[in-house]
């Protein structure tokens, strides 16, 4: 075991070089203080990460749209000067079965119309839902722009904000409190419900209440992730979802070129083994080639599982808090899909290239397709026809594929990781869970199978291998409400404070969750900073 | 023309319990009811010579203790049986297990927070969406209450009303019967199964809810229940359906039958559906539209069906078993609730079942016994419609199921009736076949039916919903109609 | 992107300006020639042809339709006779106007609404109970305003001597050329005028028709800019520009009730419950807060405040949407001007604007802002009585 050389210059080690992590090491490295980030990986970015997987094809392997993203982030750490390109997707199309299709664009009145062909009183009660969800986001925004209130805390400052937060709502009209409740509470269905009537426009909207989530689109609890979905409007940003120009790991690399602009170390192929801990106190990491790093902070970014139980250890926690984190939900749900085309995927519905593909494309059918693709996880099978959300961002960006030809991404669900095999039989059924996927896609791309160059399938066993997900799961663990705010990661312990001192952690397993949203890594820093923790 | 104080819709325990109340404390109370006798929802009908149907809610054990208190219902005859009957588990093989028999940390921690729990049924809502309206010394108090249990046990509190019952259960437990045990009977009547987050608050509920069964059963309960209200001078009348309420100056003047007469009241206390009474019994534009479309949010999804039989003897299997259940493990009942979503019934469906003649003999003839089997998960809406080749294959499965589980069954019957949802609307008036007044999930436990009348009292004045449609639920505890009828004599 | 309304096929080559704009998800033409003026004088010394195709529509059938009708707007359609028509309003259920709009009369049982926005899914939230049904004939229907003095002699000659009967806000189905048309006596400029709805297949003939019978009277197509010179001279609000539906505000100092947009008159108050009715019922106990006036410059003044920059007076060719603040003489800010233009006719700078209701009196002097070389100034003004322009023949 060998000290590293500068070992004694940090004041902060940031265990992953994910997207939370590298905002984190920015935050602080602007605040001056010395850091070193540490990826496992030869490739920044966990899973916001753009790979050439073949020649010519450049992937965002997992995450591969951005909405969330903090706007002050962007601000405060200047990003488009640090080389974020944001594009922004134009429109969502839904293709049916029946040969028929639906496209929501940008332009609402042009939505009207297409809604309107399949239900004209939805086309009309639009309006009045964006209305709702943007005063539903603007009250949720109040939540994630800041650490999570602790409701069980005795502390003036702690009752003051629970008051203040109280006394807000106490402003707002009845018919927005209700609708707010109701969005903790309720199923993302039934919650569309109150608005609209027609299957083919609330299948795809539903569909953001589930993603990552190894729940239904009829599970209670699913309709507060549909604010996410509306959530970039309220920052004045029109359009708010797009694709990262050369793939989601352009994202990274613009935080981390901020963070070396702020003297941040940042070190690829250098993955942590575990966190010194002595006496109760976290003093440094060992890396896996067994190096040994010291600072008096250690900051993880990994999961909770991940950070905790194996790289801390449980010989060191509480058995109170071990059995928090032991029983954190991750259980990943959903798989990856990723193909080099040699030419356009013709959707039978639409055929030829245009606008409505130059967006996200989903295969959600019907609320019941959904909801039975459901039904088979639940019981330890993948999707035989999944819900599958799709982008071709060959379209909008030229730069990842080769001149006509395509990369396409096919984000799918369900794969639950606990398969009735037992996880760690995913590769056996690795190229089943692709058949399927490219099976249900060849019902409205007749001609896909032929055109396919290059395949990647992405079980949830495969994103825990390769990614460090635990379970695979996409948000470091399910945004359920028993999971979320003062809950994440255990009750007590949602200011990115560990029961470890000099401990601290910062993805998505934290306050607000998951997401390429920046807010934990973020949060944490200024967190960090403001109790002067280093 | 007489003119009432108040006028009860419905002669339910909830019903007689307000009726009750509202005549002791002086009021002039007439109880209308669309039935031809009392019980509501429990009460008893012949479906076979010579055997009574128990009623739709049967088990007695969520009657409140405090309302016997109240109401002094030992001088009706109200007796709690000294020990609560215990649900046994009627396996696949014909043997029964009862899978309670161990006390577990998961139960220690039940009774540690049991008081706050309790709490949420005796006491009145809280109402979470209007904060202004409590006072803030009720909201300390009742903080308080829940912060005394320590930091720990608050924030356990917060954290597990959302989770699903398998979540919650998984974290304690790994033994299939067990859970299956613990889970069913707080998801009869739900359009819930063990994997639906907030389903985890129906079982906190179910656990702290019940107490003893009243001895002799729904029969005793009524009697003892409609002898109190005639001795608060409480009127009835029977065989009257109520068309509509009648308004003048926006408040609530009187009641319209069907048949066109008015009764004049100054209030109308409601136990029936609040769907039903505010979206169908009111003159058209008087609800507003943003209160109408709570109503119209507020779930009413039936999924149970109720298959009654009348037998002769006792088959093996059943000799002694008052209360019993079929699911042996938690993914049992999800996959029989699956098939409801589709507009299917549960091709192996779970059955609670409930030999109610032995707390009640007089439901049936010397030797033999009445079953009252509640079948989930069974749509309201099934996909062509409820027929009587619908209702035939429902009742097959449910004997086929039965006859598996208590061999021998099939022989013993002597008559029986199966009420499907839509069967189970028409019969006791209940929006959807939803035999809860509405769905117990998180959110309408929480504020129940709506926000503007999550206090019993509706924004139209005069009427006040005091049923199972209101806090807190739709269980056979009495609550709503004793906590209502609080609210309706201070304020 | 927008689609063509059943006029399109005629309206696209008239418009040689290129000037069009987007209407409730139509092509509408704005002017069709680079300047809106001849098709101004049209509508006020000739007769001016407006598509108006993009308007909602609404057919109600069936013996509740009145009663629907009367719940959901503030007038007690119930009076209303076959062959009649009435312009009304109607509210949420905080009494704040949702929309404004026509209903016509068509038969015993069919009744028709007109709207600026979506129609059906605002009936269906009232509408169960009711024996009614509700039938969505926005894109049925293609319909054409035919205003101005010349526009009866110009009706008759295309639909025939019955039109001569037909008197202010009636209507009747009628035939232009053989095919069946509803001709109403209504308008949106203030002036005598009709409108006309036709079926939307055959919507380009009856453009034809009307056109034809229209040359000997000096007929122009015109397009929305002239119309919104002519509905300010004639004191008519405009939804989302004077005052907005209140479903899709996002602060509740955004919505206006009927008293507040001059529609005050419309509300039958005393009657059966009606949506909204409790807090108009309220509001009118308590007093309106805003009202709408109309205010004319202080021609003098604003002329002089030109010459401060040695510039001659400047206005707007066409109608403005900008709203500006309303000051008292003592220069707290009391409203704002919602849309005004310049009348070629009266020679005067107009605005329709809300007030506090203290400063709503005719005659009340104010001073309402204007920019001159980038430079934001006020100049005075006068509270006046609505219409600005009332001729005799827009009743005739």
């Amino acid at each position: 075991m060998s000290e590293h050389p500068h070992s004694s210059h940090y004041d902060a080690i940031v265990i992953g070089g994910g997207h939370n992590g590298l905002t984190a090491a920015a935050y602080l490295a602007k605040a001056g203080r010395k850091v070193l980030v540490l990826e496992r990986r030869h490739v920044l970015g966990g899973a916001a990460v753009s790979e050439e997987l073949y020649p010519g094809f450049t992937f965002s392997v997992c995450s591969y749209v951005v909405s969330l993203l903090r706007p002050h982030i962007i601000r405060e750490l200047e990003l488009a000067r640090h080389g974020l390109e944001i594009i922004p997707l134009e429109a969502s199309f839904l293709p049916l079965p029946n040969g028929d299709s639906l496209t929501r664009w940008s332009d609402p009145e042009r939505t009207r119309r297409e809604v309107a062909r399949f239900s004209r009183h939805d086309s009309e009660r639009l309006p009045e839902f964006s209305l709702a969800m943007t005063k539903l986001c603007w009250l949720a925004k109040r939540i994630i722009d800041e650490p999570a209130p602790d409701p069980a805390s005795l502390a003036p400052r702690e009752l003051l904000k629970l008051l203040r937060l109280g006394r807000t709502m106490k402003d707002d009209p009845t018919d927005l409190r209700w609708l707010n409740f109701k969005l903790l509470t309720m199923s993302a269905v039934d919650f569309l419900d109150l608005w609209f009537e027609s299957d083919v426009l609330k299948a795809p909207m539903s569909v953001s209440g589930i993603i990552g989530t190894f729940l239904g689109v009829r599970s209670p609890g699913t309709a507060y992730v549909l604010l996410h979905h509306y959530m970039g409007e309220i920052d004045g940003a029109f359009r708010a979802w797009g694709f990262s120009k050369g793939g989601t790991g352009g994202i990274s690399l613009a935080i981390a070129n901020a963070a070396r602009a702020h003297g941040a170390e940042i070190l690829e192929q250098s993955g942590v083994e575990r966190v010194l801990v002595h006496g109760g106190k976290a003093n440094g990491v060992v890396l896996e080639n067994g190096d040994t790093v010291r600072a008096s902070t250690v900051i993880s970014s990994v999961d909770p599982n991940r950070t905790f139980l194996r790289l801390v250890g449980e010989e060191h926690l509480e058995d109170e808090f071990a059995a928090q984190i032991r029983r954190y939900r991750l259980r990943g749900s959903s798989g990856k899909v990723n193909l080099a085309l040699d030419r356009l995927p013709e959707f039978s519905c639409r055929p030829g290239d245009g606008p409505h593909l130059h967006g996200d494309i989903a295969i959600a059918p019907s609320i019941d397709y959904l909801e039975r693709a459901y039904d088979e996880a639940k019981y330890g099978d993948f999707s035989e026809r999944p819900y599958i959300n799709v982008v071709i961002p060959s379209l909008v960006d030229p730069t990842v594929a080769p001149p006509g030809k395509h990369v396409m991404s096919c984000f799918v669900q369900y794969a639950p990781y606990d398969i009735k095999e037992g996880p760690e039989h995913w590769p056996e059924r690795r190229e089943a869970f692709g058949d399927a996927v490219v099976d249900t896609l060849a019902e409205y791309i007749p001609g896909l199978r032929e055109s396919i160059l290059y395949r990647q399938v992405l079980t949830p066993w495969d994103l825990e291998q390769e990614f460090g997900l635990t379970e695979g799961n996409i948000f470091h663990g399910e945004l359920s409400l028993d999971q979320l705010l003062f809950l994440r990661p255990a009750a007590g312990w949602a200011r990115y404070r560990t029961p470890i001192e000099g401990l601290w952690v910062c993805g998505s397993g934290t306050h607000p969750g998951g997401g390429i949203m920046g807010a934990p890594g973020e949060l944490a820093a200024k967190t960090m900073l403001q109790s002067r923790a280093l | 023309m007489s003119r009432y104080d108040d006028i009860v819709i419905g002669a339910g325990v909830d019903g007689l319990v307000a009726a009750t109340r509202l005549g002791a404390a002086g009021q002039r109370v007439l109880v209308v009811d669309r039935a031809e006798g009392p019980g509501g929802r429990s009460a008893a009908h012949e479906f076979h010579p010579g055997y009574r149907s128990p009623g739709l809610l049967s088990d007695t054990a969520a009657f409140r203790p405090i309302l016997a208190k109240e109401l002094d219902l030992a001088r009706f005859g109200v007796r709690r049986r000294e020990e609560a009957v215990r649900c046994v588990t009627l396996c696949e093989d014909g043997t029964t297990v009862d899978p309670e028999t161990s006390e577990s940390p998961w139960h220690a921690w039940l009774s540690e927070v049991a008081p706050v729990l309790e709490s949420f049924v005796d006491a009145s809502p809280l109402e979470l969406l209007h904060p202004e309206r409590a006072s803030f010394g009720e909201l300390l108090r009742r903080g308080y209450e829940v912060r005394r249990l320590g930091r720990k046990t608050t924030m356990e509190l917060l954290r597990i009303p959302p989770m699903s019952i398998s979540d919650w259960l998984r974290e304690s437990f790994d033994d299939e019967p067990t859970m299956a045990a613990l889970a069913l009977p707080a998801l009869v009547g739900t359009w819930l199964a063990p994997r639906s987050p907030g389903s985890a608050f129906n079982l906190l509920f179910d656990r702290t809810a019940s107490s003893t069964q009243v001895a002799g059963g729904t029969p005793a309960l009524i009697d003892a229940l409609l002898r109190a209200a005639t001795a608060a001078s409480v009127e009835f009348r029977y065989g009257c359906d109520v068309a509509r309420l009648r308004m003048q100056d926006g408040r609530v003047t009187g009641v319209v039958l069907g048949d066109g007469e008015t009764l004049e009241t100054k209030r109308v206390a409601a136990t029936s559906s609040p769907r039903r009474m505010m979206l169908e019994q009111l003159p058209p534009g008087v609800l507003p539209w943003r209160q109408r479309r709570r109503y119209e949010a507020y779930r009413c999804r039936g999924t149970t069906a109720q298959l009654l039989l009348a037998l002769d003897r006792v088959p093996e299997a059943l000799d002694g078993v008052e209360l019993a259940q079929t699911a042996q493990s938690l993914d049992e009942i999800e996959r029989a609730f699956d098939a409801v979503k589709y507009g299917a019934f549960a091709e192996r469906p779970i059955l609670w079942i409930h030999q109610a003649s032995l707390g009640a003999p007089s439901l049936a003839p010397q030797g033999g016994a009445v079953l009252s089997v509640l079948v989930q998960y069974v749509p309201y809406d099934l996909d062509g419609g409820w027929s009587d080749a619908a209702r035939g294959r429902l009742n097959e499965t449910v004997m086929r199921c039965l006859e598996h589980r208590a061999p021998g069954i099939r022989a013993c019957v002597v008559g029986s009736e199966l009420l499907d949802p839509t069967d189970i609307e028409r019969r006791y008036g209940l929006v959807g076949g939803q035999i809860h007044h509405g769905e117990h999930a998180l959110d309408q436990w929480l504020v129940r039916p709506e926000p503007d009348a999550a206090a019993y009292r509706t924004p139209i004045e005069g009427l006040w919903l005091c049923g199972g449609g209101s806090h807190p639920g739709g269980g056979l505890t009495g609550a709503p109609g004793r906590l209502a009828t609080r609210r309706m004599l201070t304020g | 992107m927008p689609v063509p309304t059943p006029f399109h096929p005629r309206t696209s080559g008239l418009c040689g300006s290129l000037l069009w704009k987007e209407w409730s998800g139509y092509y509408a033409v704005r002017s069709y020639d680079t300047c809106h003026e001849r098709e101004y004088y049209a509508l006020r010394h000739a007769a001016g042809l407006i598509d108006v195709s993009p308007l909602f529509k609404a057919d109600l059938y069936g013996p509740d339709a009145a009663a629907l009708l009367s719940l959901v707007t503030v007038r007690n359609l119930r009076k209303l006779r076959v062959g009649r028509v009435t312009y009304l309003c109607w509210c949420d259920d905080d009494g704040k106007v949702v929309d404004d709009g026509t209903v016509t009369r068509i038969g015993e049982q069919h009744y028709r609404l007109t709207g600026n926005g979506p129609l059906c899914g605002w009936l269906a939230r009232y509408s169960d109970g009711f024996d009614v049904n509700v039938e969505d004939t926005s894109d049925a229907y293609g319909a054409l305003a035919l205003q101005g003095p010349l526009a009866r002699a110009i009706l008759v000659a295309a639909a025939g001597p019955e039109i001569e009967q037909l008197r202010f806000f009636r209507g009747r189905e009628s035939a232009i050329g053989g095919i069946p048309v509803l001709i109403t006596r209504t308008g949106y400029t203030g002036d005598l005028g009709y409108e006309i709805w036709v079926e939307r297949d055959r919507a380009v003939e009856v453009w034809d028709r009307v056109m034809g019978a229209g040359r000997p009277y000096r007929i122009q197509p015109a397009g929305l800019d002239a119309m919104d010179v002519t509905r300010i001279e004639a004191g008519f609000v405009l939804c989302g520009v004077d005052y907005f539906p209140a479903h899709h505000c996002m602060l509740d100092s955004r919505k206006s009730s009927p008293y507040e947009i001059g529609l005050g008159w419309a509300v039958n108050l005393d009657r059966e419950p009606f949506v909204g009715q409790r807090a108009l019922r309220e509001e009118v106990a308590r007093g309106a807060v805003w009202e709408l006036v109309g205010i004319e410059y202080d021609w003098d003044e604003y002329e002089a405040l030109h010459a401060e920059y040695g510039l001659p007076p400047q206005v707007t060719s066409g109608a403005w949407r900008d709203a500006v603040p309303l000051y008292d003489t003592r220069g707290r800010q009391i409203g704002q001007a919602t849309s005004g233009a310049w009348s070629p006719l009266l020679k005067k700078n107009l605005a329709l604007a809300t007030v506090r209701t203290g400063h709503a009196a005719p005659g009340t002097r104010v001073r309402v802002e204007v920019t001159v070389e980038y430079e934001r100034r006020n100049v005075g003004a006068t509270v006046v009585k609505t219409p600005f322009f009332d001729p005799a023949r827009k009743k005739a």
